[in-house]
C-alpha cells in the first residue's frame, strides 16, 4: 500500500468551452494529513473535491486514490467518502440505518454492520441516537452522523464539503476539534473544502489556496500566513497591509521598497524574481500604532479614519496621504490608544523583519 | 487546448470522458422508451387525420383519394365559420374571466392566508374536485341552473323574476360561466405556484421603498406571476379545444363549437370531413400556444 | 423571523375581507352542484332530476345495478353502469402504472443534461396540446384503417397515456427539481452503483412525489371521455356509459351514479392520501429530549 492517498497528476476540468475550473493541478495527500483547500469561490476547489470523489470526471490529467488510477471509475467503484454540507441523510432511514448503508453496500454481514456500526457511532459521541428518526436530530448531531456513516466504510480518503457551513459559530469550533481528533484517531486523509480561512487553519496540516483554478501556495497555516508567497496569497490570507512599490536596492536579505506612501525596508526571499514592482506586506497585529516617539524600521503618519472593537483587541484603520490605508491590530490597547478617533494624526511603525516583499 | 494537452502527454478531452459519456448514454437509454411511446401515440393521430382530411367523402365512410372538398367544404360553409369564430370568441370570453375569478383566490391563499396548514386545506378544497369526474361536475350544474333548477326557484320565490329565467341554463354565458368553475382548477394551480415563489422580501423592499399596495400589486406581483398566468391559460385553451360535453349539457347544443362539429360529422361517418375538422383544429391552436409559449419557459418553471 | 403577513396590504383591512368573502362564494360555486346533486340522488322514486323533493328514497341507487323493469317504461338510458365501472378500473389502474413508471424514467433521464433534452421536452408536452377529440378521431381512423377493432383496453390505453403521461412527467420533474441531489450523491461515495442508490435512496424519498403523479395518471384516466368516445367501441368505460345516460333522459339516477363516481375518486385520493404521509420512516421510542451537541 501506497502512503500517499491521493495523486492529483495534471489534473484539468472544464467546463463547456469558456469555463476552465481546474488548471493542470497536481497535488499529493500523504495518508493520515489533513489537507484543507481554501480561495475565492469559483476557484476550482469544490471541482477538485468533485474529482476526487468522482462526481465530476476530469478533462485531462489522472487521479490516483491509494495508488490506483481511479480518473473514470464511477464514485461507487472508489473508496471513498463525502461529508456534506446539508449532511445529506437519508431521510427515510434511522440514524443507525444511516450508518450502516456502505456497509449494507459493501455487503458486510448484518452483524458486523451493527456491530461496527455502533463502535462508529461511540466513537462520534452519539451512540444514544441509534434509534432516531434523522429529523429528530440538531444540526450538530447529524453532522456527526454524517461522519459516522462516511468513516464506518473506512475509506482511503474523507473528502467533506463545506462540512461545518451550516452549523452556528459556537457548534462550529467544537466540531473543528472534533475533526482534527477523527482525523488523529483514524488515520484517513481528511479533504476539506471551505470559504472560511480560519476553520481552514484550525484544522489542517497543510492549506491550499487557490484562485482561478491554479494553486496559488500550499504549505502549513503558519507558513501561508506568514510567508505569502504571492501577492494573491498576501491579500487572500489574513488581514495585511499592502503597499505598492519598487525595489531599489537589496542587502542581507532585506530589500528597500519606494512607493507613493514612502520608503520601506522588508525582507525579501533568497529565490525572488529579478523584479522591480513588488508590493510589501506587513500583517496588521505586527504594526503599531507610536505614540511616543519610538523609532522602528519603517514608519508612516496618517489620520485616523475609523477603528472597529474586536472582543480583545481594536482595529485601527489609518489613511495615508498618498490615498492608501493601513489597518493596525493593537491587542488589549492602553487607554491613550483606545482613545483615538476620527481625523487624530498618529504614527505607524513596523520592523523590517515583519515585514515581506511579494511579486504578483 | 488539445494541443496543448497532448503535448504534455495527457490524453485529449475526448478520449478521457469516459464517465460522461457513459452517464449521457444512461440518461438516453432511460429516456428512449416514453419518447418512442409519446412519438407514436402523438404522430399517430396527427398523421391519421392529416391523411384521412384528404380522403374522398362518400356517403358511409370514405374512399381514399387526395382532394381538397373536405376543407373547401368547411371554409365555404357558414355555419361551419361562425363555429370557428364562436369557438375562438369563447376562447376570448373564458380565459380572462378565469383569470379574473381564479387571481383572487390564489392570491387570497398565497398572501392572507397565514397558517400554512390553512393554506393547504384551502388549496386541496379547490383541487379535489379536479381529481373527481368532470363530467359529473358538469351534470350536477343541471338541477341548479336548470328551468325549474334550484337558482330559479329561489328567485321566484324571493319575487326577483316573476317566470323562470331561460338564461340559466342552455345559454352561452350559463356556458362560459361553468366551464371557468369546472376547469379553474387548472388557473389556480399555476398562478398559486408562481406567486408562492415570490420572494417575500421583494415586496417588503417595494414597499419600503414607497410603493402604495397597488403599485405593487400591479409592478411586483403581477409581472412575477406572468408565467403561472401563462401556464393557466395554456392548460384550459388546450382543454377547451378538445371539449365537447359542457356544450351539450349546459350550452344545450343551441350553439356549436369545433369539437361539437367533429363528433357530429364522426357520427355521421363522415370520417374526412371530420379529419379536416380535427386538422383545422390543430392548426388554429398553434399559434395561440406559440404565443403563450412567449410568456413562459415552462421547463424552467417547473 | 418576521410574520410572513401581508405587509403590501397591511392597511387595506377591508380587501382581506372581500376577498375571504369571495373565496368562501368561490369554494361554494364548486362545491354547490356537488351537494345539490347529493341530495337529489335521493330523490323519491317519482321525483324529478330537479327540485322539489318528493319525498326520500335509495330507489335510483337500487336501480343501478338493476334497471330493467319499469326503466324503458320511463325512457331511462339502460346503462351497465356496474361492468362500465370495472372496466374503467382496470384500465385507469393499468394506465396508472405504465404513465408512472414512464414518467419517472423519463423525469430521471432529464436531471442529466443531455444533446434534445429540449425538445423531448416540448414532444412529451403535445400529449396535451392536441385537442382531445382529435386525438381519439385520429386514433380511431388509424386501427380503422389497419383493420384493427376498437376495444375498451387495447385501443384505448395509448390515447390515455398519451393524456396522462404528460401530467404525470411534469409532477415527477418538479418533484425531481426539489430533490436534494446530494443524498444521491452520499450513497454513490458510499458504494451504491447507479441503481441501488435509485432502489434504496432516490425511490424512497420521492415515494410521496410518486404517488402524487399515480393519482394523476388514475383520476385523469378513469374520468377521461373526450378522446374515449370515438376508440372504445362497443363496451363502455364509466365516463361514455354517464355521457349516454345523459343522451335520452335524465333521470335521478344520473345524480346516484355521480355521487358513487365522486365517492370512488374520494376513496383513492384517501387511500393516496394515507400512503403519501406514510412513507417516512418511524422512530421505535420518541418523546425523548433532544440532545443538543
Amino acid at each position: 500500500m501506497s502512503d500517499i492517498a491521493v495523486d492529483l497528476i495534471d489534473v484539468t476540468k472544464r467546463f463547456g468551452r469558456d469555463i476552465l475550473a481546474v488548471d493542470e493541478m497536481t497535488l499529493h495527500i500523504a495518508q493520515g494529513e489533513y489537507i484543507s483547500f481554501i480561495g475565492p469561490s469559483g476557484c476550482g476547489k469544490t471541482t477538485t473535491l468533485r474529482m476526487i470523489s468522482g462526481f465530476e470526471e476530469p478533462t485531462a490529467g489522472q487521479i490516483l486514490i491509494a495508488g490506483r488510477d481511479c480518473t473514470h471509475l464511477e464514485p461507487h467503484e472508489r473508496n471513498t467518502a463525502m461529508v456534506f454540507q446539508h449532511f445529506a441523510l437519508f431521510p427515510h432511514m434511522s440514524v443507525a440505518q444511516n450508518v450502516e448503508f456502505g456497509l449494507r453496500m459493501r455487503k458486510v454481514t448484518a452483524a458486523e454492520r451493527s456491530q461496527r456500526a455502533l463502535e462508529m457511532l461511540r466513537a462520534v459521541d452519539i451512540e444514544d441516537l441509534a434509534d432516531r428518526a434523522i429529523q429528530q436530530l440538531s444540526g450538530g448531531q447529524q453532522q456527526r452522523v454524517g461522519l459516522a456513516r462516511a468513516l464506518v466504510t473506512r475509506p482511503d480518503v474523507l473528502l467533506l464539503d463545506e462540512p461545518l457551513g451550516s452549523l452556528d459559530a459556537n457548534l462550529r469550533l467544537r466540531m473543528q476539534r472534533e475533526l482534527r481528533r477523527l482525523n488523529t484517531d483514524f488515520g484517513v486523509a481528511f479533504v476539506h473544502v471551505t470559504h472560511t480561512q480560519t476553520e481552514a487553519f484550525a484544522v489542517s496540516d497543510r492549506v491550499v489556496i487557490m484562485n482561478l483554478g491554479r494553486i496559488e501556495q500550499i504549505g502549513p497555516p503558519e507558513e501561508v500566513t506568514h510567508r505569502p508567497k504571492n501577492l494573491f496569497v498576501a491579500q487572500f490570507v489574513g488581514k495585511n497591509n499592502i503597499l505598492a512599490g519598487e525595489i531599489t536596492g537589496v542587502d542581507g536579505g532585506i530589500a528597500t521598497v519606494t512607493g507613493p506612501s514612502g520608503t520601506f525596508r522588508a525582507r525579501i526571499a533568497d529565490d525572488a524574481p529579478e523584479r522591480r514592482d513588488c508590493h510589501v506586506v506587513v500583517r496588521a497585529s505586527l504594526t503599531n500604532l507610536l505614540l511616543n516617539g519610538e523609532a522602528p524600521d519603517n514608519t508612516v503618519e496618517g489620520e485616523v479614519s475609523f477603528s472597529i472593537f474586536e472582543t480583545s483587541q481594536i482595529e485601527f484603520n489609518i489613511d495615508l496621504p498618498s490615498g492608501d490605508s493601513i489597518r493596525v491590530d493593537e491587542h488589549e490597547p492602553p487607554p491613550a490608544i483606545a482613545a483615538l478617533k476620527h481625523g487624530d494624526r498618529v504614527r505607524v511603525g513596523w520592523n523590517a523583519d515583519d515585514a515581506l516583499v511579494v511579486f504578483e | 487546448m488539445t494541443a496543448l494537452a497532448e503535448s504534455r502527454g495527457v490524453p485529449a478531452p475526448s478520449a478521457g470522458m469516459t464517465l460522461t459519456k457513459k452517464r449521457a448514454r444512461q440518461a438516453l437509454l432511460l429516456v428512449a422508451a416514453p419518447t418512442i411511446l409519446m412519438a407514436l401515440f402523438c404522430g399517430i393521430p396527427l398523421v391519421s387525420v392529416v391523411v384521412f382530411s384528404f380522403y374522398k367523402p362518400w356517403a358511409y365512410g370514405m374512399k381514399p383519394g387526395f382532394v381538397l372538398d373536405n376543407y373547401i367544404e368547411f371554409f365555404t360553409t357558414a355555419t361551419y365559420l361562425q363555429t370557428l369564430g364562436f369557438t375562438f370568441l369563447i376562447a376570448i370570453i373564458v380565459l380572462p374571466l378565469m383569470v379574473l375569478l381564479c387571481y383572487p383566490v390564489a392570491y387570497y391563499v398565497c398572501f392572507f392566508v397565514k397558517s400554512e396548514r390553512l393554506k393547504l386545506y384551502i388549496l386541496l378544497l379547490c383541487i379535489v374536485p379536479f381529481w373527481t369526474s368532470a363530467l359529473i361536475r358538469m351534470v350536477a350544474w343541471l338541477p341548479l341552473l336548470g328551468r325549474k333548477g334550484l337558482i330559479n326557484q329561489i328567485l321566484m320565490g324571493i319575487g326577483i323574476i316573476d317566470e323562470p329565467a331561460e338564461i340559466l341554463l342552455y345559454s352561452e354565458p350559463s356556458m362560459v360561466f361553468s366551464m371557468a368553475i369546472i376547469w379553474s382548477v387548472f388557473m389556480i394551480g399555476p398562478i398559486y405556484f408562481s406567486m408562492a415563489k415570490i420572494d417575500r422580501q421583494v415586496i417588503e423592499a417595494a414597499r419600503d421603498l414607497g410603493a402604495s399596495a397597488w403599485t405593487t400589486f400591479w409592478k411586483i406581483i403581477v409581472p412575477l406571476t406572468k408565467p403561472g398566468l401563462a401556464t393557466g391559460i395554456l392548460f384550459v385553451f388546450v382543454v377547451m379545444m378538445g371539449e365537447f360535453a359542457i356544450q351539450k349539457f349546459i350550452g344545450g347544443g343551441k350553439t356549436t363549437m369545433l369539437a361539437n362539429v367533429l363528433i357530429q360529422q364522426q357520427g355521421l361517418l363522415q370520417w374526412p370531413a371530420a379529419s379536416a375538422v380535427a386538422v383545422v383544429m390543430v392548426l388554429v391552436s398553434i399559434p395561440v400556444i406559440v404565443l403563450i409559449f412567449q410568456f413562459v419557459n415552462l421547463r424552467r418553471e417547473l | 423571523m418576521p410574520e410572513p403577513t401581508s405587509y403590501h396590504v397591511a392597511r387595506f383591512g377591508w380587501v382581506k375581507i372581500v376577498l375571504a368573502v369571495y373565496v368562501v362564494l368561490f369554494v361554494l360555486m364548486l362545491y354547490g352542484p356537488f351537494i345539490v346533486m347529493v341530495i337529489l340522488s335521493f330523490q323519491g322514486e317519482d321525483g324529478g332530476p330537479t327540485f322539489p323533493m318528493q319525498g326520500t328514497s335509495v330507489f335510483w341507487y337500487e336501480r343501478l345495478f338493476n334497471p330493467s323493469g319499469t326503466a324503458r317504461d320511463i325512457g331511462e338510458y339502460v346503462g351497465d353502469f356496474g361492468n362500465a365501472g370495472l372496466r374503467s378500473l382496470v384500465l385507469a389502474l393499468l394506465v396508472m402504472c405504465i404513465s408512472t413508471v414512464l414518467a419517472t424514467m423519463a423525469a430521471q433521464a432529464m436531471r442529466a443534461r443531455f444533446l434534445g433534452a429540449g425538445p423531448i421536452f416540448y414532444l412529451y408536452l403535445v400529449g396535451i396540446m392536441i385537442p382531445g377529440v382529435t386525438v381519439g378521431l385520429g386514433h380511431a381512423l388509424f386501427w380503422q384503417g389497419i383493420g384493427i377493432d376498437k376495444h375498451w383496453l387495447g385501443t384505448t390505453l395509448p390515447v390515455h397515456i398519451l393524456w396522462t403521461f404528460p401530467f404525470c412527467f411534469i409532477v415527477m420533474l418538479t418533484v425531481f427539481n426539489r430533490f436534494d441531489r446530494s443524498t444521491e450523491e452520499a450513497a454513490m461515495c458510499l458504494g451504491a452503483n447507479s441503481w441501488r442508490t435509485f432502489w434504496h435512496i432516490t425511490l424512497p424519498i420521492m415515494k410521496p412525489g410518486i404517488m402524487a403523479s399515480a393519482l394523476f395518471g388514475f383520476t385523469l384516466s378513469f374520468d377521461e371521455f373526450a378522446r374515449t368516445v370515438l376508440v372504445a367501441g362497443s363496451q363502455n368505460t364509466l365516463p361514455l356509459d354517464v355521457l349516454g345516460a345523459t343522451t335520452i333522459r335524465i333521470t335521478p339516477r344520473i345524480f346516484a351514479v355521480g355521487v358513487i363516481i365522486t365517492l370512488i375518486s374520494f376513496a383513492v385520493i384517501g387511500i393516496f392520501g394515507y400512503l403519501m404521509t406514510a412513507s417516512r420512516y418511524r422512530p421505535r421510542f420518541t418523546g425523548q429530549e433532544e440532545h443538543q451537541v
